[in-house]
Order: C-alpha cells, then sequence, then structure tokens
C-alpha cells in the first residue's frame, strides 16, 4: 500500500502523515516504512546543526503503523491515543534513514486497541513499545 | 470468598494500584475504583490471560460492579471446565 492508499485508511495528512508504504502479512503483522527526508517541520530545531527525529514523533510513526492494523475498522473513524507503555528508545533516528516498523494487534475490545510495535532503522531497533488507542467517530463532515 | 474471586481480587488490587481491601462485591469499578476505559480492557486482558479465558464483548459490556466481574470470571472458568 502506498501513501495515497494509506489515506484512503488513516485520517492523518501532510505533515503529519507518517508512513510512505505498509503491507500486512499473512500473519496480521503490520510491515510500514517512512523515509526521512530532511525536510520535516520537527527537524526544525531540534537540533540546529544535529537534527534527530525527536522521539514524540517515533511513538506517531509507530502509531500510524498500529492503526494500520485496522484499518478496514478506520472507516468513518479517528484515531486518539489512550496509553503508550513500556517505550524505551534505544538508537537516535536521522535524515536519510528509512524508518521500518513492525506493528503487532496484541487485544482488542469494542473501540479500544492494544498493540506492540518496534521502529528500526536498517535492522537496528531505535524504539519499541506498546501502544493503544481508541477509535472514535469522525464527526467532521457531519457539522 | 471462591478461590476464584481470591485470586481476581488480587489481580484486580494489582493492576488498579489499590489495597486488596478496597475491592469489595459492591464497589462500582468506574464510580468507586476509578478505573477508565482503558484500565477496564487491561484488566479483561490481564485476568483472560490468567484464568485462561476468554471474554466476550458483549458480555463485558454487562460488567460495572466487582460483583459482576467475580461472576463473569466463574460462568468462563466453568464453561472452560
Amino acid at each position: 500500500m502506498n501513501r495515497d492508499e494509506i489515506k484512503q485508511y488513516l485520517p492523518h495528512r501532510e505533515p503529519m502523515l507518517l508512513v510512505d508504504e505498509m503491507n500486512l502479512d499473512e500473519n496480521h503483522v503490520c510491515h510500514s516504512k517512512y523515509h526521512v527526508t530532511g525536510e520535516e517541520f520537527f527537524l526544525q530545531g531540534h537540533f540546529p546543526g544535529e537534527p534527530v527525529v525527536p522521539g514524540v514523533i517515533l511513538c506517531e510513526i509507530m502509531a500510524q503503523s498500529c492503526a494500520l492494523l485496522m484499518k478496514d475498522d478506520l472507516i468513518g473513524k479517528l484515531t486518539f491515543y489512550t496509553g503508550i507503555d513500556k517505550v524505551r528508545f534505544k538508537n537516535s533516528v536521522k535524515p536519510g534513514d528509512t524508518v521500518e516498523v513492525e506493528a503487532t494487534l496484541t487485544y482488542h475490545m469494542r473501540n479500544i486497541y492494544i498493540c506492540s510495535a518496534v521502529l528500526s532503522v536498517g535492522g537496528k531497533m531505535c524504539v519499541k513499545g506498546e501502544l493503544s488507542f481508541a477509535l472514535l467517530p469522525d464527526t467532521r463532515n457531519k457539522q | 470468598m471462591s478461590r476464584i474471586q481470591d485470586k481476581a481480587r488480587a489481580l484486580i488490587a494489582s493492576k488498579m494500584k489499590l489495597d486488596e481491601s478496597e475491592i469489595t462485591p459492591e464497589k462500582n469499578i468506574f464510580n468507586d475504583l476509578g478505573a477508565d476505559s482503558l484500565d477496564f480492557v487491561e484488566l479483561s486482558m490481564l485476568l483472560e490471560r490468567e484464568f485462561n479465558v476468554k471474554f466476550t464483548e458483549d458480555d463485558t459490556a454487562k460488567v460495572k460492579t466487582i460483583a459482576d466481574l467475580y461472576e463473569l470470571i466463574e460462568k468462563y472458568t466453568k464453561k472452560t471446565k
């Protein structure tokens, strides 16, 4: 699935759409990629002369990848974080890196989803954690 | 109190970071113990794992009190015997 196809499911848009491509394997594991161009808004000032992708943005990249695990449930919904747990930052991510995320759905009850995700660059783990979300109705076009 | 209830009470207390004495049957999990929807989902996940059962969403939707939760666990553990 490319960026345009991803937009059919994820409600996120530029500059906060942080998944370039994704696929779901036969075990329902989401594999996604995001290429850090160096032009992103979040690199401006973080840090001058030493751009590093902020940890919260790495969590957001993982979250968007996790959301794609329930892509068919996303239609007409917005995704909201309900929790971030056991997050560990192991290595930094810099311009030119291609981030790869592997995300798995751990548990689902009603509109709450709990997922685990690992974010790596070139096979080296940068972040891992457990993320949870609620899917709520997207009322933007109904007002 | 049954052994199942004893075990469930200890798990609920641990998950909710409360003293076991606060986990009494009449307590409302949300209003009295302060759980939010994510706490409840995580608690259900923990209880399913510890009791080796799988609740349906319809059944968990009816749970309001600790007594409801005990009843739910007992219903499902009987099913698996």
